[in-house]
């Protein structure tokens, strides 16, 4: 059951409708530190749980669908430029943590993704306006060292909590 | 049958520790989805410390790396002038030394300085990130304005 067609695309599209949400969510938090970039990414625990789930072409999905759409909506094209790089970057270097580092866990990859995600934006601004930018990658690193670590932790529950599909209630008959 | 809780494996020992399950095989497309589980062979008892010790390495060696990156992009020294650049070329200097307000980039943001220090009032990005920024003065620091990309540095 889990791994049936039907399963796979279900949990696509609720990562997907997830990640707008939760990037929706965290454009009305107000930033306590007042520099660029620096935010708590929750968007990446859909891109993370699709990652786990589905694979890397369905979180792929998940991940430019979110930042293209959620550029569109609530954002300009600036947003668009950094938030691809960011994203890009991010899911590349998550899906190898996974593959190729076994040890590390759920915090470990989110950590790893959060704070490529930064350098992905910050290599971005590098090429708008020059390397002043990288100013700020001390700050960057660790917010999203810190980002990695909360996103991970959510999503390391929500994956352990859907391991196993649901039994049907009580009452529910196939066919009948 | 043992009592078993909702995820199908045994009940977490009081202590804290973790029994991991026998994986047996994965299904086909499961191999990404072995999360916080360890490939060991028959259940063994880890504790949970250890078994998130290389997440925990990895935390903080990121964490150390930008608190030292964090001490070196910036001096002690005050600094004396500040240099603004638009789009990453340089388009002007300004002394510390001396009270003033600047428009920047054709007003979009405005440079004051005082008091020895700089800092940004009156931008017009839509963030107003560059003006919560406060105030810059020692050798190294700097504010930047990404949306009208802006960047004011205090030089030596």
């Amino acid at each position: 059951m889990k791994n049936g067609r039907s399963y796979k695309v279900a949990t696509l599209a609720m990562c997907v409708a997830a990640a707008m949400l939760l990037s929706f969510v965290e454009s009305r938090i107000p930033t306590f530190i007042p520099v660029p970039g620096v935010r708590i990414g929750l968007a990446n625990i859909a891109v993370l749980f699709a990652l786990y789930r589905l694979g890397l072409p369905s979180a792929a999905a998940v991940s430019l669908v979110r930042v293209i759409m959620s550029a569109l909506l609530f954002g300009n094209v600036a947003a668009l430029i950094y938030g691809l790089s960011g994203a890009v970057l991010s899911l590349l270097s998550m899906y190898l943590a996974i593959r190729f580092c076994r040890p590390l866990g759920t915090v470990g990859v989110s950590v790893t993704g959060g704070v490529m995600h930064n350098a992905g934006q910050i290599a971005a601004a590098c090429l708008l306006m020059g390397t002043g930018v990288l100013y700020y990658l001390p700050v960057l690193i660790i917010s999203g060292t810190v980002a990695g670590v909360l996103t991970g932790l959510l999503c390391g529950e929500l994956l352990r909590r859907t391991e196993k599909t649901p039994p049907e209630p009580p009452g529910y008959s196939r066919g009948k | 049958m043992e009592k078993e809780n909702k995820n199908g494996l045994p009940p977490s020992p009081e202590d804290g520790t973790v029994i991991l399950p026998d994986d047996g095989k994965a299904a086909a497309g499961d191999e990404i989805a072995q999360c916080d589980r360890k490939a060991l062979e028959g259940g063994t008892r880890v504790s949970k410390m250890r078994q998130h010790l290389p997440d925990i390495i990895l935390i903080l060696a990121l964490l150390i790396i930008g608190a030292v990156l964090l001490v070196f992009s910036r001096s002690f020294g005050r600094g004396s002038a500040v240099t603004v650049s638009i789009d990453g070329e340089v388009a002007g200097e300004y002394s510390l030394m001396t009270d003033g307000r600047y428009p920047l980039n054709g007003g979009t943001n405005t440079l004051v300085i005082e008091g020895g220090s700089a800092r940004i009032e009156d931008a017009d990005c839509p963030d107003k990130l560059c003006e919560r920024q406060g105030r810059i003065s020692r050798v190294g620091e700097r504010i930047v304005c990404l949306p009208n990309r802006v960047s004011v540095e205090v030089v030596g």
